[in-house]
């Protein structure tokens, strides 16, 4: 039986190039073998990304794809977005991501991913293998932003190497906390606060001063910079 | 599109003979031979298309008589079509198909790409690329699995993430089969 992934190299681009971002995404989602074909042969198309966008909050995670000024299809791409729900179905699928197998359902009415899951904690490793395969995909040179929705105390706030640009929506936490969080980032090309009910007072060596640009909402707070 | 056909009646002089890897000769129309740009090079190179050159037999190595017979079936239908032209790549999956196309590409998946296989040997870029897009609308919607399942790819990675126990796999993506599916995709029921 002859098999997609052992045609030839130039007949798979041409078959890659009829599909969008997010098709060619979850067929790199196959196998490694199939992500290693994907990664290879659409490298001209991962060089037009202008930027992926990573929303992250308690409950979604999503994941967007905004092309170069050119491309014709110049608008964000979803490219995987995860709902996690606790495990009450009995059918899901298993996808791996970042070499390892994770349960998923398949919405059918917004055609996103739902994801099966036992515990609260198990949302980040969820983000861990999607940022992880995200960026193994499309490599260095593509600009990765996080969008982050810290609502609850108990909510963990993932450090990635590659964000340059976070905006964070915050609700109830320490802004020690929000200062501990950038001390682990690299440099920021920009930050955007969304401070709602935080209180209190960034370190003068704050890492949040190094950004390029930081954008505070809700000045009202009495947060001081 | 479609082009309303001259009626034309081959002679032995328009004609060559190619032959399939099982043996099988077959008799082609120097016009039809127009789409395959293989074929056309060959023919131009070897002058087959001079009524005073003897025309050996072509052989088709790659080629088995049953993809030929597919083949020629393509190029009579598109015998009177105009030369094809590649678009721009759009990275778009929204295609629309010929229902003749669409019942021609009625195969499994093993000879679609068998067929995609000579249609690439031979050059053929109308077939090729309907091939492709076919292809591809075949994986739109899908989820990862769905994909894996549809195209038989074999998952090589199998740690729970949670628990990082191997996880066995299913025995439904096996090689045994090939799973065919419909070309508008149905999400299996929540």
């Amino acid at each position: 039986i002859m098999k997609l992934l052992k045609l030839p190299l130039v007949v798979l681009r041409e078959i890659f190039s009829c599909m969008n971002y997010k098709e060619v995404f979850h067929f790199s989602l196959c196998s490694k073998q199939s992500f290693y074909r994907i990664k290879s042969l659409q490298l001209v198309r991962f060089s037009n990304i202008k930027f992926v966008d990573f929303m992250y909050t308690p409950k979604e995670i999503d994941v967007d794809i905004m092309p170069k000024n050119g491309d014709p299809r110049l608008h964000l791409e979803q490219i995987i977005s995860v709902i996690p729900r606790k495990r009450k179905w009995k059918k899901f699928v298993q996808i791996e991501i970042g070499g390892n197998v994770m349960k998923f359902r398949q919405q059918t009415t917004k055609d996103k991913l739902v994801a099966v899951y036992d515990r609260k904690s198990q949302m980040v490793p969820f983000l861990n293998v999607i940022y992880t395969h995200v960026c193994n995909l499309f490599g260095d040179d593509v600009e990765y932003r996080m969008l982050h929705a810290l609502c609850n105390k108990d909510q963990p706030k993932p450090i990635y190497e590659n964000i340059k640009i976070s905006r964070i929506w915050v609700w109830n936490r320490d802004v020690r906390e929000i200062d501990e969080h950038f001390s682990s980032l690299p440099k920021q090309k920009f930050i955007q606060l969304h401070m709602g009910t935080m209180t209190g007072r960034l370190r003068e060596d704050s890492k949040i001063f190094e950004s390029e640009v930081v954008d505070v909402k809700d000045v009202e707070s009495p947060i001081a910079l | 599109m479609s082009c309303e056909e001259p009626t034309t009646s081959p002679t032995p002089e328009n004609n060559i003979t190619v032959v399939s890897s099982d043996g099988k000769e077959f008799l082609l129309d120097l016009k039809l031979t127009e789409q395959s740009e293989t074929l056309a090079r060959l023919i131009s190179n070897f002058e087959y298309d001079r009524t005073d050159v003897k025309k050996d037999p072509v052989p088709l190595g790659n080629i088995t008589s049953a993809q030929m017979q597919k083949i020629i079936e393509w190029l009579q239908h598109h015998r009177y079509y105009p030369k094809w032209e590649q678009n721009d790549i759009h990275y778009s999956t929204s295609f629309t198909f010929e229902t003749w196309v669409e019942e021609y590409l009625n195969i499994p998946n093993n000879e679609m790409f068998e067929l995609l296989n000579a249609a690439n040997y031979l050059n053929i870029p109308r077939l090729f690329s309907t091939i492709c897009r076919i292809m591809a609308s075949r994986i739109t919607g899908k989820s990862a699995e769905q994909i894996r399942t549809v195209l038989n790819i074999k998952t090589d990675v199998k740690n729970d993430v949670y628990t990082g126990i191997p996880i066995q796999e299913d025995s439904s993506s096996s090689e045994d089969g090939m799973s065919e599916i419909s070309l508008s995709p149905s999400p299996p029921p929540i």
